[in-house]
């Protein structure tokens, strides 16, 4: 069975989701599925799809980069941490130093996303930094 | 006699005149029109770029990635990276979702539930 046979559904969902710019690259035994969309649940239908075959996402065969992206400034993200508060840091690095926090479920503004790990917000208190996108819902 | 030969003649006209008729319809009629033949452009496979998973920019960014996780570890062996520890499917899904987006090429992910 190929890889792109294997998942197919994966590439499928991305399809449905209107996922733009999709690529689908068998590359060296890894299946790269990428692209972007503006948003979340879009991204998340097509992690949903994997783990319909991998359910402990451990399969080394795929690689999935679907990026939140395009976004306008001031738009509104929710912050989407398992529990604890998001931390709003100088730099973006986890090594960068804390400027704010935000509380999950609170309602953030998002300034730039300047890259795909770390997007500049600001809270409803006007503290402003650089924030790990992976927790930040549009 | 007269008749005769005049019928003949007239007969050989007719007959001419068929077979020049006959000639003319089944010659081949040549249409000169110019084909152009274009090649079609060479279609490239597209490569996907992957990064060295030991770059100190790319060591950063899975220490980023695995800040929230400390059960969970990270090493590099033969130039292929290695996640291990333990992990819920939703933590999993979340460090398989920031890992995937470095394009480290092949990742290891021995997590133990």
């Amino acid at each position: 069975m190929t890889l792109s046979n294997k998942y197919a559904s994966v590439v499928a969902a991305a399809q449905s989701a209107g996922i733009n710019n999709l690529q689908v690259v068998e590359q060296d035994g890894i299946l790269y599925v990428s692209g972007t969309t503006a948003y979340n649940k879009s991204k998340d239908a097509v992690w949903d799809a994997l783990g319909l075959i991998d359910p402990n996402f451990s399969a080394s065969d795929i690689n999935v980069d679907v990026q939140v992206a395009g976004l306008v400034p001031g738009t509104t993200l929710v912050v989407a941490t398992e529990s604890s508060n998001l931390n709003i840091r100088r730099e973006p690095s986890t090594e960068g130093s804390i400027v704010g926090k935000a509380a999950k479920g609170e309602v953030v503004t998002l300034v730039e996303q300047t890259s795909d790990e770390w997007w500049i917000i600001r809270t409803k208190d006007g503290e402003e930094g650089y924030a790990y996108a992976r927790y930040l819902r549009a | 006699m007269k008749k005769t030969f005049k019928i003949a003649a007239l007969s050989l006209l007719m007959a001419a005149a068929v077979v020049s008729c006959k000639k003319k319809a089944t010659e081949p009629v040549s249409v000169e029109t110019p084909v152009e033949v274009v090649e079609p452009a060479p279609v490239e496979p597209i490569q996907v770029e992957t990064v060295s998973a030991v770059s100190p920019e790319v060591v950063q960014k899975v220490n980023d990635a695995l800040k929230d996780f400390p059960n969970v570890k990270a090493e590099v062996v033969n130039d292929e990276l290695t996640i291990t520890g333990k992990v819920t499917p939703d933590q999993a899904r979340a460090i398989k979702m920031s890992i995937d987006a470095l394009k480290v090429g092949k990742v290891n992910y021995n997590y133990t539930n």
